[in-house]
């Protein structure tokens, strides 16, 4: 089973690995192909050497020969060694490139709460480490049959030419190896897996005592002596499983060396036969034993290292292979192509005819693809598609088709993404959510059949208790989450699975920090929109931002890469601004204040009302009485909205808000 | 600072420390790096003899038992090579678990001892990281190579040996030669790491790029600014110039490491040639010159991965045992690991700060800058501030985190350097913004720190006052479950219930001193508000309402204050909580009575941003630019003029004006 799957995921390595970078596969290939033949000529000069010193009787100009001829062969063996790793590793770094751009492609297609299961996110953080492994492990087939086969039928080949039987002793050598390998994969797993919780107890109570975020209370309890207690037991518990599983692991190390020994004893006694019978050369028999060290050396390093090793990561390739989206990974491939032969071969064409060629391409792979795509991936190229391409596609084909290309089109285009209108009224009907629980079979609403219509321009306020909802129908309405139930539609355009492409803005409660420039930390919101400079100063100012706090608006920001440092309250603001800078209709703000004291809140919620006059715009705070520059407020409550009017009405109303209004009151009298 | 006497970490400290650490695993790699360096020469004199012997029989009868010597030699060295690697896993093993034990718990000490600017150091952290994150392993890989380096010499010398024994003269001439060449091959060996640097900042830069598009945290701001596209366009950019950077270093890395092997090949070849003469001359007989150069070979195969392994081992040694030595030379926290000691009779009369400045180890700003106050120990205390005006600077310095203060801090008149640290441990206990969840049971996260003597009545009395015995009750194993993940069974708490456990750390603590280092951020207000309430009820009334004689009813305190200041009735919305408090109330009775002799008076500091419960304190300090601004009751700061408290307070209240 397991190497059955093995196999198959390496097979489908290769392909990505193939399509992103024919010809550098190709020549990979071929450098440690002769990279193993350079191994055999060295044994075969070796031996050549050195029955020509028994023949040679004082004669030492060809053994001169002989002898640069076998410096010759190392120097080869070297060279091809060095070339054939290097350019491994620099393929290597180029690959891993490609594949991480897929997987950031197929990641842009999630949808954002596919970040909140946590099964999903562990098979995303599986698949992001499974990126850098897919060289490494895919290429082990390739390294094995070109370079490992390779070396051992030459090599087999070689002895057999000295003597039939010797061949056999390659497979002599072998059978111990694989034996062995065999016995410690079964026989170490759950050992493993044993040790495994030991070793992430004594772990974490390390991390009690030194950690930072447990140092200073450690000290300050005195209670160090407790977790050292707790990490030295299961420090001992750790060291006698190791120290068991490796005496096991020696044991039968020990078995296997006798076998291979005796394995060892018999190819020497063959040779010596032979020796003895003068059927070989003692020069031959010099040179075989010299290279049965290196001989058995490479079969050790393919079984224990290579196999085992890409075995180990086999799992995380294979999670990255699974993940990413083959239509997404097909269409990069065909990117990466295109770059590669347009960037050798074609650098100076024109954007039209390159743009023409591209089609022509991309309809050449389709027709002999066409079988296997299904209809998504076919969207996701269409999408991709620019709208120059879109012409010059349609100049192309016969009337007919293009017509029902077109309506496919455009039919799928609506599919994948939204445009908004300018103005557009929300409108939640029944809406329900529920968050992923995988294990409790109960699925908790978060939100339940909510009822809601949001005028154009309006100022709505959402308040409510902690884990009442309220950033759960902020996500909603944003388009970030889809409603398990009921319909959510922005001036009538209803939204199902798609992606809202413009037109709503927010600022969320954990805001990024971006470790770029100030200006980048701004326009990150908006990164396809050519605004001008103007703009982008006149967006900081209205938000408070001061741009001297990086030195300039292309100033650093964050520890990560020297930038300049600045408080919670600052990159409030920044947020803040990079939600405006947005073009939206509708701006969405998350508890915009957590983080900020009093003074800068008051401050901000000034700015807030002055931002809201455009648009739309929801804000959630804990903050009722900041609720009052809305010109409506939603209370919820247990997934609900429980009162909806104004800051006067509800006041005036008994009811949570009131409840809550006044609670909060009390501490500014 | 530093001890000037303490001898340098160095590689003669490191190899007598690991003799005296693991004498016998020491030994046997010493032992099995020189047999090994022999093996060589021993394989070629048998080669020799046994090519001798062969080649001496032709024309005559070549019997087995002539040759059966050199073969026994041989198959030996097969047996040797093949069995000794399981034994000396073995050594591994155990020569790790040995310094594991030793090590770790030496480093961790030491690590637990440091002066805490240390902790809050990137720098120092990554150092300290780069120290003590598998130490043994770092010591153990030190001393293997050094026992290789060792092993590559003797080998090289034994050979040389056999080939000066052969030929004087040619033996000289490859000495000559081999000086120079193998210099050359070490040199080129090792020049690897110069252009790097540039490479490693844009690497380091794309990989950020490369989180932003594929972790959680930017999860909702890559959907809804979908940015994805653009940010992968730069990530390209930047791989493809570190591709084309790297590509270069690793071009050179490897011509590097092969022109040193290659130089060992024309080394070998070289070798060959000047042994010729002798050959021919039959000084070198054709078996030893065969096994010479079989050995030879195998050498300069070896070689290239050998030396550069060898080089990069010792260049990591090197930088490791720096790393250690400025790791041992870090200044120690006197006392720092000693449990709290308990002071007999102490009771906080006055805390002090007397022109205290301070700044941040590496920082140029001074976050407190001749700040004095006094807070009596009658009294209980808010600090208010501004975000980054030095409230938690206070806490800091107060429970001796840092001492490199300038001015005075006094508690009682005495001076806090004059407290043995350990005193201050008992004196002070604190629930800071970023309190710890440890992965421990319940109620080891309650008596964690709180010495030996479990009370086990007043464990129950704090869960129950702080609401959180319905909280236990759903637990799988009541006050004994796991929290965390550490277990398979453990459970996790929500973020109120964190809080609130940590407060009851606080709680039974018999700590004269308690600090609330805005403990409620993570909190809304009106889980906030309980919070405080709680706080009060089961700290400040115990002492407060019995002295001061306000027999209050018990329980939102600070609700019926208002409510009796305001002369404004808001029972209406908490009647029934009116009702759960009376309940309470008999609890809570008991509850004074039993834990007497351990509910002593606390007193309090709270630290907060939040205003409005700041004013349930009985003075509050409003913390400004590095002092204290201003300093009283709630209503003399609301009164002041200009003040800073007035302006932050009123910046809150208008909303509330109805």
């Amino acid at each position: 089973m397991r190497h059955k799957s093995f196999i198959y995921n390496n097979l489908v390595g290769i392909r990505l690995l193939y399509r992103l970078f024919p010809q550098s596969i190709i020549l990979y290939s071929a450098l440690q192909m002769l990279h193993g033949v350079s191994w055999v000529l060295q044994v075969m000069s070796v031996q050549y050497f050195f029955d020509g010193i028994s023949e040679n009787q004082g004669e030492i100009s060809r053994l001169v020969i002989k002898i640069l001829l076998l410096g010759a062969a190392y120097a080869f063996a070297q060279i091809m060694n060095g070339v054939a790793n290097c350019y491994g590793q620099i393929l290597n770094r180029k690959v891993t490139k490609e594949t991480n751009k897929i997987l950031f492609r197929t990641l842009d297609q999630k949808e954002a709460i596919a970040f909140e299961y946590a099964d999903e996110l562990d098979r995303i953080n599986k698949a992001a480490c499974g990126c850098e492994g897919v060289f490494w492990v895919s290429t082990t087939i390739l390294d094995i049959v070109f370079f490992y086969v390779f070396y051992f039928v030459m090599m087999g080949w070689y002895l057999f030419s000295l003597a039939p039987v010797l061949s056999i002793s390659i497979v002599i050598i072998f059978i111990p190896n694989v034996v062995a390998r065999m016995l410690h994969m079964i026989s170490f797993e759950h050992l493993e897996s044993e040790a495994a919780p030991v070793r992430r107890k004594m772990d974490y109570y390390a991390d009690c005592i030194t950690g930072k975020e447990y140092y200073k209370e450690t000290r300050l309890w005195g209670c160090g002596k407790y977790f050292f207690d707790r990490y030295n037991r299961m420090l001992r518990k750790l060291n006698q499983l190791q120290f068991h599983m490796q005496v096991r692991k020696e044991k039968i190390n020990f078995c296997i060396n006798v076998l291979t020994v005796s394995a060892y004893g018999i190819i020497i006694g063959m040779l010596v036969y032979y020796v003895l019978t003068d059927s070989i050369s003692v020069g031959a028999f010099a040179a075989v034993f010299a290279a049965l060290r290196e001989f058995y050396g490479f079969m050790d390093e393919v079984i224990s290292e290579r196999l085992a090793i890409a075995m180990e990561n086999m799992a995380t390739v294979k999670n990255y292979l699974a993940f990413i989206d083959p239509a997404v990974g097909e269409e990069s491939v065909h990117r990466v192509q295109k770059e590669d032969k347009e960037s050798v071969h074609h650098g100076q064409k024109t954007d039209e005819e390159e743009s023409v060629r591209r089609i022509q391409k991309e309809d050449k792979e389709e027709s002999v693809h066409h079988g296997q795509k299904t209809d998504e991936e076919e969207s996701v190229c269409r999408v991709q598609k620019e709208d120059k391409e879109e012409s010059v596609h349609q100049a192309q084909k016969t009337d007919e088709e293009e017509s029902v290309r077109r309506y496919q089109k455009t039919d799928k285009e609506e599919a994948e993404q939204i445009k908004l209108p300018e103005r557009f009224e929300i409108r939640l009907e029944h809406v329900s959510f529920a968050y992923p629980q995988p294990e409790t079979g109960e699925r908790k609403y978060a939100l339940s059949d909510i009822d809601l219509l949001i005028p154009w321009g309006q100022t709505v306020a959402l308040v409510g208790e902690n884990g009442s909802g309220k950033s759960t129908l902020c996500h909603i309405i944003a388009g970030l989450y889809s409603p398990s139930e009921g319909a959510v539609s922005y001036g009538g355009v209803c939204r199902g699975g798609q992606r809202i492409v413009s037109g709503i803005s927010a600022v969320f409660q954990k805001f990024c920090r971006y470790s770029m420039s100030l200006g980048e930390n701004v326009r990150i919101s908006d990164l396809e929109a050519d605004k001008s400079e103007d703009r982008l100063n006149q967006i900081c100012r209205e938000a408070g931002v001061v741009p001297e706090w990086a030195g300039g608006m292309d100033g650093m920001l964050g520890r990560e890469f020297g930038g300049a440092e600045v408080s919670g309250g600052q990159w409030q603001r920044i947020a803040i601004a990079r939600g405006m800078y947005r073009n939206n209709s509708l701006l969405i703000l998350d508890e915009p204040t957590a983080a900020i004291d009093a003074l800068e809140e008051k401050y901000l919620y000034g700015e807030f009302g002055k931002l809201s006059r455009n648009c739309t715009s929801i804000i959630v705070t804990h903050r009722l009485a900041s609720a009052q520059i809305a010109d409506r407020i939603l209370v919820m409550k247990d997934g609900r909205i429980v009162q909806d009017g104004t800051h006067e009405e509800l006041v005036e109303a008994q009811g949570e808000y009131k409840a809550m209004y006044e609670l909060q009151r009390q501490w500014y009298r | 600072m530093k001890n000037p006497e303490k001898p340098k970490y160095n590689i003669y400290i490191f190899l007598r420390e690991m003799t005296g650490m693991i004498p016998f695993h020491a030994g046997y790699l010493l032992l099995i790096a020189v047999l090994n360096a022999f093996l060589p020469t021993v394989q070629a004199l048998a080669i020799a003899e046994f090519v001798n012997r062969v080649e001496g029989a032709y024309g005559g009868v070549l019997e087995v038992r002539m040759i059966l010597l050199p073969l026994i030699i041989l198959l030996g060295i097969v047996i040797f090579k093949q069995m000794i690697p399981s034994a000396t896993n073995l050594v591994n093993a155990s020569a790790q678990n040995r310094l594991k034990a030793v090590l770790r718990n030496r480093f961790m000490r030491k690590q637990a001892a440091l002066q805490y600017r240390y902790i809050e150091d990137s720098e120092s952290c990554a150092l300290i990281y780069r120290v003590c994150h598998n130490v043994e392993n770092r010591f153990w890989t030190g001393y293997r190579t050094v026992c290789n380096g060792i092993e590559l010499v003797v080998k090289c010398a034994a050979l040389m040996s056999i080939v000066m024994q052969a030929s004087i003269l040619s033996g000289g001439a490859i000495l000559l030669v081999s000086v120079p060449l193998f210099t050359l091959a070490y040199k080129t060996g090792r020049q690897n790491y110069v252009l790097q640097k540039d490479a490693v900042e844009v690497k380091r830069r794309y990989q950020y790029l490369a989180g932003i598009l594929t972790d959680r945290d930017h999860a909702k701001e890559r959907a809804m600014f979908g940015y994805s596209g653009q940010i992968a366009k730069e990530y390209d950019r930047l791989s493809e110039y570190a591709n084309r950077k790297e590509a270069v270093i690793e071009k050179k890395r490897y011509a590097n490491m092969k022109s040193g092997s290659l130089t060992m090949v024309v080394l070998a070849v070289i070798i060959m040639l000047l042994l010729l003469p002798a050959l021919s001359s039959g000084k070198l007989s054709n078996g030893l010159y065969v096994g010479l150069v079989t050995s030879i070979l195998n050498l300069v195969q070896g070689m290239s991965w050998n030396l550069a392994g060898i080089m990069q081992g010792a260049a990591d040694l090197n930088a490791y045992l720096h790393d250690v030595d400025v790791f041992l030379g870090m200044e120690e926290k006197e006392d720092a690991v000693a449990e709290p000691s308990r002071i007999p009779g102490f009771q906080v009369e006055t805390i002090e700060f007397r022109k205290v400045s301070f700044r941040y180890p590496g920082r140029e700003e001074y976050v407190l800058k001749d700040c004095s106050f006094v807070l009596q120990g009658s009294k209980c205390y808010a600090v208010v501030g501004k975000n980054g005006a030095g409230k938690s600077t206070l806490t800091k310095l107060m429970t001796g985190l840092y001492e490199d203060y300038e001015g005075h801090i006094f508690i009682n008149g005495k001076d806090l350097r004059d407290y043995r640290y350990g005193e201050l441990k008992w004196m002070f206990s604190v629930v800071f913004q970023d309190f710890a969840r440890y992965a421990l049971s319940f109620r080891d996260n309650i008596l964690v720190g709180n010495g030996k003597d479990e009370n086990e009545r007043f464990l129950e009395q704090i869960i129950e006052r702080l609401e959180l015995d319905s909280c236990v009750q759903e637990l799988p194993r009541g006050l004994d479950s796991q929290l965390g993940k550490l277990e398979k069974d453990g459970v996790d708490l929500s973020g109120g219930q964190w809080q609130k456990l940590a407060i009851a750390r606080l709680l039974y603590s018999e700590a004269p001193i308690n600090i609330l280092d805005e403990p409620t951020a993570a909190l809304d207000p009106r889980g906030e508000a309980k919070v405080y309430e709680m706080f009060r009820r089961v700290t400040m009334d115990e002492g407060d309402a019995v002295e001061e004689g306000h027999v209050m009813e018990e329980g939102h305190a600070m609700e019926e204050e208002c409510a009796m200041k305001e002369g404004h009735a808001v029972e209406e919305s908490h009647a029934m909580e009116e009702g759960r408090a009376m309940e309470e109330g008999h609890a809570m009775e008991e509850g004074c009575a039993m834990g007497e002799e351990r509910a002593m008076k606390k007193f309090t500091i709270l630290i907060t941003h939040r205003l409005g419960a700041a004013r349930m304190a009985d003075e509050i300090l409003v913390l400004d630019q590095g002092r204290i601004m201003e300093q009283g009751t709630h209503e003399a700061l609301a009164g002041l003029e200009n003040g800073l408290y007035k302006e932050m307070f009123e910046s809150q209240r208008c909303w509330y004006e109805t």
